[in-house]
């Protein structure tokens, strides 16, 4: 019999695990009967973070929070690497860029801003209307084609996910020698790690559960979680990204909880290992060093941030262009007046805690570094009514 | 705007050297680097930032229903229903989905 030619794996995704509806109420049961237990014996908020912004994008987007029990509270972390990129390093390449240097960059760090105006520009993309040199691409390949030419420099920001993308081309010397690296790269866990003692360290309600990064895990693997679960006696579930695998995920967190055991499971089976990428891990630890690195309105995470090794300084943009690497001394707070990016970033806010929040910071004119990205708290809570528009409107069609 | 974070699935054209060409659906096409060992010509990846991450294994959509199916029996059971009942309850619901992963797992092998 022959299968209908619609169904392939990219659609199956979409059929499973995105629009479906049956699965979604029984694990919204679930969710409540689990939550209810647990309210029932501690009286206590549930507090569940999430460490990528694609995490918080499906959560918003999809209305996930409109599913959750009042006592169960889903929030965002750490997840965002435009976000957390240092205005200092945004200043030095709205430079090279007014020098002449064309700057390749990804399209959500083009609208980056700063937080003085470099030589009257305050992004990237204010540096390109100014004269500058910048071009947007859609990974690091377009600038290894583009740099043959006209050369420049890669303004390399990202997580763990990004950084084989820039590791195997250069360690395959697939790059040209005028193709100049800014390494930025930082790294996930640490900042998790932050974020999860930052909520301790002000006494308020503890993250009890980890929505764990499934495409950082794809690259670093499910065990890095396990380190921190056990560090802060809490569940963590690694977590894909359609709704459905959200919701299972929480459901998982939710039993743990009922049930008293922490460990880290893997609901992402389908991409995600306990080992990770290994052949792509083994290509960035060649390349790159781990070192301590500064993250934007945080300061110094140790050993948070990925560094080109001296092998490769020939690629190095800090030695090329004479660029001092921020030290914790050097370091500024660096958001703009009033910005609560560092607080949203560390799930300590919401973006409507911000007096900025769709008044002067909008995604068409983002003050703040967490307006600017796909994935910053900010712009995703601006784009799809995360401050309980999505809520308010669930409520008044009756499908809560 | 492409968000440079966001991984997304796609079906493998043609893989040549560090780089393969992928096809998003809907006649989306791109070039990309290649960092997982062992992508051949149609199998289901992902793509993040201009790079194949890794490989999506269609049998394991199942495991992730898997974990639906313990949590849902298990409460089931709690609830008062002998286990046996309670898996023919969940397996129903399941049924359609797990159908549609052996399809498209079959067409896999077969193509």
């Amino acid at each position: 019999m022959e299968r209908p030619r619609s169904m392939d794996g990219l659609s199956l995704i979409k059929r499973v695990f995105r629009n479906n509806r049956s699965l979604a109420e029984s694990l919204r049961k679930l969710i409540w009967k689990y939550a209810e237990d647990l309210h029932r014996r501690t009286g206590e908020k549930i507090k569940i973070m999430n460490f990528c912004g694609t995490h918080e994008w499906t959560t918003v987007h999809y209305g996930l929070r409109t599913l959750m029990p009042p006592w169960v509270e889903l929030v965002a972390g750490p997840g965002c690497p435009v976000c957390i990129t240092p205005a200092y390093y945004v200043d030095k390449v709205i430079e090279l860029a007014l020098d002449g240097i064309t700057v390749y960059t990804f399209g959500d760090a083009y609208r980056l801003p700063t937080v003085r105006p470099v030589r009257g520009a305050r992004s990237l993309a204010g540096a390109k209307s100014l004269g500058g040199s910048v071009e947007v691409v859609y990974g690091f390949l377009d600038a290894v084609r583009r740099a043959r030419e006209k050369g420049g420099v890669f303004f390399g920001i990202g997580f763990e996910t990004t950084a084989p993308s820039y590791a195997i081309p250069l360690e395959s010397k697939a790059v040209p020698r005028e193709l100049k690296f800014l390494s930025v790269l930082r790294l996930t866990p640490p900042a998790a790690e932050y974020a999860i003692e930052a909520a301790l360290e002000r006494g308020l309600t503890p993250v009890q559960g980890i929505i764990a990064p499934g495409h950082v895990s794809t690259v670093i693997g499910a065990r890095p979680w396990g380190v921190l679960a056990e560090k802060f006696s809490i569940p963590a579930v690694v977590s894909g990204f359609e709704p459905i695998d959200l919701l299972i995920s929480v459901a998982m967190i939710l039993r743990m909880l009922r049930e008293g055991r922490v460990k880290v499971e893997i609901e992402y089976t389908r991409a995600v290992t306990w080992e990770g990428n290994k052949a792509a891990l083994k290509a960035v630890g060649r390349v790159f060093e781990t070192v301590d690195a500064a993250w934007r309105g945080l300061g110094f995470i140790p050993m948070s941030g990925w560094a080109l090794r001296s092998e490769f300084s020939q690629y190095n943009a800090f030695r090329e262009y004479g660029i001092e690497p921020l030290t914790p001394e050097k370091w500024v707070h660096d958001l703009p007046p009033l910005c609560k990016c560092a607080e949203v970033t560390l799930g300590l806010a919401k973006p409507t805690d911000c007096p900025m929040f769709m008044k002067s910071c909008t995604p068409d004119k983002p003050w703040g570094p967490c307006m600017v990205s796909m994935e910053g708290t900010c712009a995703v809570w601006a784009r799809f009514g995360g401050g309980g528009l999505a809520e308010k409107v669930a409520e008044d069609i009756g499908v809560v | 705007m492409v968000g440079m974070c966001w991984a997304v699935p796609a079906r493998v054209i043609k893989v040549e050297g560090i780089t393969a060409q992928v096809d998003f659906g809907g006649g989306a096409y791109k070039t990309v680097v290649l960092v997982t060992e062992g992508v051949r010509e149609g199998d289901l990846v992902l793509v993040h930032a201009g790079a194949i991450i890794g490989k999506m294994r269609i049998e394991e959509f199942i495991e992730s229903l898997e974990l639906y199916r313990e949590m849902a029996v298990a409460l089931a059971v709690e609830g008062g229903l002998s286990k046996e009942e309670a898996e023919r309850r969940v397996d129903e619901q399941l049924s359609v989905w797990r159908r549609w992963v052996e399809e498209v797992m079959g067409a896999g092998s077969e193509g």
